[in-house]
């Protein structure tokens, strides 16, 4: 009963993470960036996946990512779902290799990084399979820089949100 | 003493080692080049297993090729054939009996008229042979270099009427009956001369060559490996560092372009080059350059000049209208336009 | 878990130069090389743009009629107009650096600065 009761609550909760993850991918898209570039983002809805990661389950997590890319497709076209889908696993990947060697040693702020960082990567990545030979010496400093910076403001979101969100 | 020996040991090897790794691959690829056809460069790639062997098959494709280049020469007299030049010296006096190679080509002028309204004309001579004239002068004296009068070139172009070229194809004769008129076959003999070359290296058996006669070029098969011939379409800006502009794959293909870089004089610091629009009798200038892709050398050829005296309009008009040729076109200032197919040539 | 580690400082500040780095040799040895746009469209390259001619245009591609390109006579090139949403391509701004690109992924266009200098007569068998 008790285990039926949680499932269920488990349910509502990751489409209740994954509806936030679109406001706040929304969100961002209203947000002027001082450069674009294919790729590179601050991954606001990155946040609900780091939630996801730290306090449900990575499968959760996973499934998230996978929902994010499949809604981007369908709202925005085959390439933004691959670009999505690819970035938020990639994330994801990394994230889960990092917790795995490092465990209790990591930081909150680390973990953020290299998911925003990755995401990045993961984007451009796919960006330079469908546009072959894009130049990684140009891309490569500015999506470390942004990743950095991005992996800053996840951080200290998640640090003022998780207080709250823990109650949940 | 002993270091020597060990220095001597070891130079030996390597030059083994170099001489196996020639040896490896059996058949290497060769080039040979010839100036003194069609008053351009031709040049033969292929492969064969040395260069002797390279040379004997060059040899029966130059021994075919200088037959044409005699036939289609409209400034030199050979002795016992009765080529081109010999048609236009008995304009107004007598049919003049030619090989079968020129009454093809001539039939195929022809035919060309009527597909490109007149842009391309073999009968065009009168006009041409007067920028000819003007053109070679500037060589000998480029200080003074002059444009021809306007008065000269229209009176001139009173004589181009293709249908006073008779063609008597049972007694193999051609009579020009109006005794002011001239034949040029510049813009299709070049072209058709490599097409009946292609043909006759599929009949010999040679499978993997490219063939390039000032620049029109023919691709026979493939290179050895199966792989496609790779062929550049020429920067019309000849002093830029880039030497091609796009690159094409080319496999039983002929590539051939039509620029305003090719030949020209000066007058006055401004070019003038030698593709004359046969309404303005003045060099095109709607193009910098114009590359036709079709399996046909001599269709190409044509096709490359008519599609530069034209509009792009009219031109892609034409391009579309005939099967399995597309174009690129080339305009002065560096940017491109190409026909829908071209796109799927192109090589990455 | 804590949040942020001394470690993860000195891990940004050597991301950071590193980053640096790479940007340093990407402008010494990549960014001035002579340059070309190329335009693909659903990644297949329709169209080249040889942007040193110093020319001033606005132009369209045929496959697409819901974007405007402007070639600066300055040599570089940029996405003037698009109808698209996110308007990424316009924000992108002008291009001239080789490596720089900008996309419209809605209209499956993208712009790229690619060298110019690589098209030596020994890339091709020949040249007509």
């Amino acid at each position: 009963m008790k285990n039926e009761d949680s499932k269920t609550k488990h349910m509502v909760l990751t489409a209740m993470l994954f509806a936030t993850a679109i406001v706040l991918s929304i969100v961002e898209s209203m947000i002027p960036m001082p450069i674009s570039i294919p790729g590179v983002k601050f991954g606001l809805s990155n946040i609900v996946v780091m939630y996801a990661m730290f306090f449900l389950n990575k499968r959760d997590a996973l499934m998230i990512a996978i929902l994010k890319g499949v809604f981007a497709a369908l709202t925005r076209g085959a390439v933004a779902g691959l670009l999505s889908l690819t970035g938020g696993v990639f994330s994801i990947v990394v994230m889960v290799v990092l917790m795995f060697i490092l465990k209790e040693k990591g930081s909150y702020f680390l973990y953020s990084m290299s998911g925003a960082l990755f995401h990045n990567i993961g984007q451009f990545v796919a960006i330079s399979i469908i546009y072959t030979n894009m130049v990684w010496l140009y891309y490569l400093p500015i999506l470390l820089v942004t990743g950095i910076i991005a992996g800053m403001i996840t951080s200290v979101l998640l640090r003022f949100l998780l207080p709250a969100l823990q109650k949940i | 003493m002993k270091h020597c020996k060990y220095t001597l040991f070891g130079v030996i090897l390597f030059c083994l080692l170099l001489a196996g790794c020639k040896k490896t691959s059996g058949i290497t690829r060769y080039s040979t080049q010839y100036l003194d056809l069609f008053d351009t460069l031709t040049v033969i790639d292929g492969y064969a297993s040395s260069q002797e062997e390279f040379s004997k098959e060059t040899e029966k494709l130059y021994e075919e090729l200088k037959t044409y280049h005699q036939l289609y020469d409209i400034y030199n007299d050979y002795e016992n054939i009765n080529n081109i030049k010999t048609i236009n010296d008995n304009a107004g006096i007598a049919p003049v009996k030619v090989d079968k190679k020129i009454i093809d080509l001539l039939l195929l002028g022809k035919e060309i008229y009527e597909e490109t309204n007149g842009k391309v004309n073999i009968a065009f001579g009168s006009v041409l042979s007067i920028w000819h004239d003007y053109r070679t002068e500037e060589l000998n004296d480029s200080e003074n270099a002059k444009l021809p009068p306007m008065e000269e070139l229209k009176i001139a172009n009173k004589h181009v009427d293709i249908s006073k070229v008779i063609i008597d194809e049972a007694a193999s004769t051609v009579y020009l009956e109006d005794k002011e008129m001239s034949l040029d076959v510049g813009s299709v003999g070049k072209g058709y001369a490599t097409k009946m070359l292609t043909d006759y290296a599929n009949r010999e058996g040679m499978n993997h060559l490219l063939i390039s006669v000032g620049g029109n070029i023919s691709a026979i098969g493939t290179k050895e490996d199966g792989s496609n011939w790779v062929l550049g379409i020429q920067n019309p800006d000849t002093d830029s560092e880039t030497a091609y502009v796009q690159k094409v794959n080319a496999k039983d293909q002929s590539l051939v372009t039509s620029g305003n870089y090719q030949r020209y004089y000066m007058v006055d610091g401004k070019m003038y080059h030698h593709i004359i629009d046969p309404n303005t009798l003045m060099p095109s200038a709607y193009f910098a350059s114009v590359s036709i892709l079709n399996k046909d050398s001599g269709i190409a050829d044509a096709l490359s000049t008519a599609v530069f005296n034209m509009p792009f309009e009219e031109g892609l008009q034409l391009i579309e209208s005939i099967n399995d040729t597309e174009a690129m076109w080339i305009y002065e200032d560096g940017t491109f336009a190409y026909s829908n197919g071209f796109k799927e040539a192109i090589a990455q | 878990m804590s949040w942020m580690k001394k470690r993860d400082i000195y891990l940004v500040i050597g991301m950071l130069l590193f980053a640096g780095a790479l940007y340093g040799g990407y402008r010494l040895y990549v960014a001035n090389l002579p340059a070309k746009a190329e335009i693909y469209y659903e990644s297949k390259l329709i169209k080249t743009v040889l942007l040193d001619t110093g020319k001033e245009e606005t132009f369209k591609v045929e496959e697409s009629d819901h974007v405007t390109f402007h070639l600066y006579a300055d040599g570089s090139i940029a996405f003037e107009h698009s109808d698209c949403p996110d308007q990424i391509c316009v924000k992108s701004g002008k291009l001239h650096l080789v490596g720089q690109s900008a996309a419209c992924l809605p209209n499956k266009l993208i712009i790229k600065i690619v060298p110019n200098n690589k098209n030596s007569k020994d890339d091709v068998d020949m040249i007509g």
